[in-house]
């Protein structure tokens, strides 16, 4: 068993503290306690305090941290049990590297442990570390194949830092070439909990709770100016069935598939990319209206787009939408029409009244009806996040007593008055507006975007979206939910100190998108670099097929091997820096390529005189130069080597003019003999 | 190819060291190209790809880009790593200088020399015979090194240490370069000296001390020459160099009545070795001395004489013996 240097011991102690360190943000307590305790033992005994551990202790120690993870684990959490089992393994080696196969055993398991950091983060931050603590294993890994007498920390840093340099290339073109296949098995990941985002059920206040939270929701990037902000309704869920308290939707909903929701269009198509961050839910979002479904998704009920699976990692789509349009105009099916008429028998007695009186004074007409409705609340209706809590009655309760209420308050009393008359109509659930990145190009639109408006159906125009919100605030319609709510304590209440990087002006504001910018490309080009990579490809290679990648991939990797095996093995001497000794090297070459060959034991003064004879074209020069050099060698006298440099300038300069010159004349000469 | 070895294929290695052999004259100075130099993944080279499989599968399962792009970059370091362990070895030149002669039992050693690559680095070279310890060095800060690789010689007469297998694992030991190299060194294993009584028939009658005491007796001082190389120190007239006069060598006359002869036929029973053995430890006995003796064996007579070349011709006759003609 080879036993490995001390600078090899210290990179090891290096890497395990690298490699566990981001680890520590979810670990258990006595985990990272065991992560700090077990290098600080190593380095006691590194430094000679402390003897190895005796068996029984290193056995105890076995059976404290087996316990302890199975205490702390159980079977569901899947892949952090499992890191947490080799983050301990790694701990209890850590105390006793001595060897290198020690050594080996944890630097490979480091290094797996280092790549399970993706499973918990994936910023650029994050990835930049772990590029770095990658550095660190193979540079210990190096460390201990060094000479174990070697004590230089640096030497085996340098060597790591060389392969590692040269590694990057080919990595980049694996990483844009190598093909991405799904998942041949799917383990979900447990760390992510419930997170917030529009749920399938909608009860007064469910969306306002939306509001306390910044965390991102989706971004949408778009080629060209991206749609105004009124018109960036972002269609989520559709909620189809009023208990008298909630809009929910029917089981069988979510399963449906699209079905006669026919759309005409009347404007250009909007094409845009969605980075949706993971949901844990089935659906996506869209702008009112989508065209098509993207590859791998479906629009499903009531134009709606969704995923067949929950969505549990970041993902990206395009869609193409209609910004002006016409749903279904033709008639609406028996079925549906009771679907969308559907209210409870009873209940909110008040409302059906007020709404058959203007029903008849909207003479049976839909549009005058709306627009009675939202002028009504107009009147002295209020948009607060913090609504008082409504029991029984809640429609009845929301018009007539308390009249204050958030998105949906609103979108939920318009549908049911729209209902209790016969008009079919249906709440719909999703975000509206987005904050515009002009860096990339590209709105974010947070939780606390999240809106509900409504669509009601009449004969010939279809389905028309109303949003009862812009009649009470156009603000959060044409402005942001954070410039209407920058005052309301209950906004952002999760996060506060988000609400510090709120301002819309100011340098703080543009460093803050500057930096959202760079995180966005990073989102989309790398953390998402799926989509984007069949594209690229056929942009490069034409039709794909496997011949042309493969030869894609060797090629450029063929490329870099070339380039790296001529740095490694070229002749790192450097120039001599000595001008003189430089110049006299050049002229010793080129004398040598006219087939002056200088002896090992000539002088150099023996050997210029001898060419001097032979090539009378450069006499001077070469006379002059013998006599400065044995001036220099053997006068010792250093005032000559000015006039020496200047020989060997001189020198350099006939031979460059004469080549050609005493190259013809030899070459006759070898005639004529 | 350790891991080889231990897969059962130790007859291909041995095969292709054979293959290898044949593809390169033997020659005392080499320098190590592409075409002599082997290199294969070891046991923690294969570890690693097994890491590096595990990793894509996690990268594919989670379809995590970053998972991908840490299993791609140490993917190119596997391959990197190639040229770096290659590297390690290429350029190296090797001159072969010699081997020192020892007794049976003993080590050989046999004397290299090891160049660095113009500008370049060595580190963790490991030389090894075929049977012998495994010398690790680094070539870093000085240019050219010399080292003596032992080989343990277990039998009397010409040593062959076989092949000289020079490897490395540098930097990580995921691949091992080697090549073999046919030095055409070889060293004269004498037989082992074992202490024992001069036969009778010989001049040292009964007692070693008391021979001892006669025969140095019987020097006579006969003045000062001038050193010559190769002459033993114990000869040196110190005192006259100590004095700044030079190096000067004392010169005796041994008065010899009666010639000293180391003869086969008259030595004591025992085997082949055995006695060998017995005449070797007076060879050096006496040459120690500066004792004049003859040697006779079988077939082989070597006059009586003192000095460093008449004890290198005893020893050789010696190692030689029965092993073919001198």
């Amino acid at each position: 068993m080879r036993q490995i240097s001390r600078a090899a011991v210290l990179w090891q102690l290096i890497a395990f503290i690298a490699v566990v360190l981001p680890h520590f943000g979810w670990l258990p307590w006595w985990l990272i306690g065991l992560c700090v305790g077990a290098p600080a033992l190593r380095l006691m005994i590194h430094a000679g305090r402390w003897p190895f551990p005796h068996w029984s202790i290193k056995l105890a120690l076995v059976v404290a941290v087996s316990g302890g993870l199975l205490l702390t684990f159980n079977r569901d959490t899947g892949m952090s049990a499992t890191v947490a089992l080799l983050v301990a393994g790694l701990a209890l080696k850590m105390i006793e590297i001595y060897h290198r196969r020690d050594a080996l055993v944890l630097l490979y398991v480091a290094l797996f442990v280092a790549a399970t950091t993706f499973l918990f983060y994936q910023s650029i931050g994050v990835a930049l570390y772990v590029m770095l603590a990658l550095g660190v294993v193979i540079t210990a890994l190096n460390s201990i194949f060094q000479n174990p007498m070697q004590n230089d920390m640096m030497r085996p840093l340098r060597r790591s830092g060389r392969l590692l340099l040269f590694s990057l290339p080919m990595m980049l073109v694996l990483f844009l070439l190598f093909p991405r296949i799904g998942p041949l098995w799917s383990i979900p990941l447990d760390r992510q909990a419930a997170r917030s985002g529009l749920s399938d059920t909608m009860s007064p206040g469910e969306i306002s709770q939306l509001t306390r939270s910044d965390e991102l929701a989706f971004r949408a990037a778009f080629s060209d100016a991206p749609p105004l902000p009124s018109q960036r309704y972002w269609r989520s869920l559709v909620y189809s069935h009023f208990d008298g308290r909630r809009w929910t939707r029917e089981p069988w909903e979510q399963r449906a598939r699209l079905e006669d929701e026919r759309l005409i269009d009347e404007s250009s198509p909007v094409t845009y990319e969605v980075i949706y961050e993971p949901s844990r839910r089935r659906w996506l979002v869209a702008l009112d209206q989508p065209a098509v479904a993207p590859r791998d998704y479906r629009l499903g009920y009531a134009r709606t787009l969704v995923s067949d699976r929950p969505v549990d990692r970041r993902i990206n789509y395009e869609v193409t939408s209609y910004l002006q349009y016409k749903l279904s105009p033709e008639l609406l099916s028996e079925r549906k029409r009771a679907l969308f008429l559907q209210l409870p028998e009873a209940g909110n007695e008040r409302a059906r009244a007020l709404a058959d009186q203007w029903w008849r004074a909207a003479q049976q007409r839909p549009e005058p009806f709306v627009q009675q409705v939202l002028n009504y609340f107009r009147g002295d209706f209020s948009y607060t996040l913090t609504p008082p809590a409504l029991q029984g009655d809640t429609i009845d309760q929301f018009l007539f007593e308390t009249r204050q209420g958030f998105c949906g308050h609103y979108a939920g009393a318009l549908a049911f008055l729209l209902r209790s008359v016969g008009v079919p109509a249906r709440v719909v659930g999703g975000y509206q507006g987005g904050e515009w990145n002009p860096y990339e190009g590209y709105l974010t639109v947070r939780q606390y975007d999240a809106h509900a408006w409504v669509e009601y159906w009449q004969p010939a125009g279809g389905w028309v979206r109303v949003d009862p919100t812009a009649a009470v605030s156009p603000d959060r319609v044409e402005g942001s939910a954070d410039q209407v709510f920058a005052q309301d304590p209950a906004f952002l209440s999760e996060t506060p100190l988000a609400r510090l990087r709120l301002g819309q002006d100011g340098w703080l504001a543009e460093l803050r998108r500057r930096a959202e910018a760079i995180n966005f490309n990073w989102h989309r080009w790398v953390l998402n670099y799926q989509g984007q990579q069949i594209e690229l490809l056929k942009g490069l290679l034409g039709q794909l097929s496997m011949v042309k990648m493969v030869l894609a991939m060797m090629g450029p990797v063929a490329l870099i091997l070339a380039a790296v095996a001529w740095f490694q093995l070229r002749d790192r001497r450097r120039r001599p820096s000595d001008p003189i000794s430089r110049g006299l090297t050049t002229i010793l070459k080129r004398l040598e390529r006219q087939g002056f060959q200088r002896h090992p034991s000539e002088p150099l003064h023996r050997f210029l005189r001898r060419v001097a004879e032979a090539a009378p074209e450069v006499a001077d020069p070469l006379l002059r130069l013998a006599q400065a050099d044995e001036a220099v060698r053997y006068a010792e006298d250093p005032g000559q080597r000015d006039t020496l440099l200047s020989a060997v300038k001189a020198c350099q300069n006939a031979l460059a003019r004469n080549t050609s010159v005493i190259h013809k004349r030899i070459e006759d000469e070898k005639a004529g003999r | 190819m350790f891991w080889a070895e231990r897969l059962g294929l130790a007859a291909i290695a041995r095969r292709m060291r054979q293959w290898s052999l044949s593809r390169f004259p033997r020659s005392r100075s080499v320098t190590l190209t592409q075409n002599r130099i082997y290199i294969l993944p070891t046991g923690s080279g294969f570890g690693f790809l097994v890491l590096l499989l595990l990793l894509l599968l996690m990268a594919i399962n989670y379809e995590n880009n970053l998972t991908y792009a840490f299993t791609f970059l140490l993917a190119s370091l596997f391959v990197i790593s190639i040229l770096h362990t290659y590297g390690n070895l290429a350029g190296l030149k090797l001159n072969v200088q010699s081997g020192q002669n020892c007794f049976k039992g003993e080590y050989a050693g046999f004397t290299l020399q090891l160049h660095a690559a113009p500008g370049r680095d060595h580190e963790q070279l490991s030389l090894k015979w075929e049977t012998g310890p495994e010398l690790t060095l680094d070539l870093t800060d000085q240019r050219m090194t010399q080292v003596e690789l032992s080989c343990p010689a277990p039998a009397r007469g010409w040593l062959d240490p076989g092949p000289l297998r020079l490897q490395t694992r540098f930097p990580l030991g995921l691949f091992r370069a080697w090549t073999w190299i046919d030095t055409g060194l070889t060293a004269l294993v004498y037989p082992y000296p074992q202490p024992c009584r001069l036969p009778g028939g010989g001049a040292g009658d009964s007692d070693d001390r008391e021979g001892l005491t006669y025969i140095q007796g019987t020097d006579e001082y006969q003045g000062l020459s001038r050193y010559q190389p190769g002459v033993s120190p114990g000869q040196i007239a110190w005192k006259n160099y100590a004095r700044g006069q030079g190096l000067y060598v004392k010169d005796y006359a041994s008065l010899i009545s009666s010639e000293l002869w180391l003869d086969w036929e008259n030595w004591p029973g025992g085997g082949v070795e055995a006695r060998l053995s017995g005449i070797c430890y007076w060879v050096l006995e006496f040459s120690t001395r500066q004792q004049p003796f003859g040697l006779r064996l079988p077939g082989f007579t070597l006059p009586p004489g003192t000095g460093e070349t008449h004890k290198l011709r005893a020893l050789q006759a010696l190692a030689l013996f029965g092993k073919e003609t001198v």
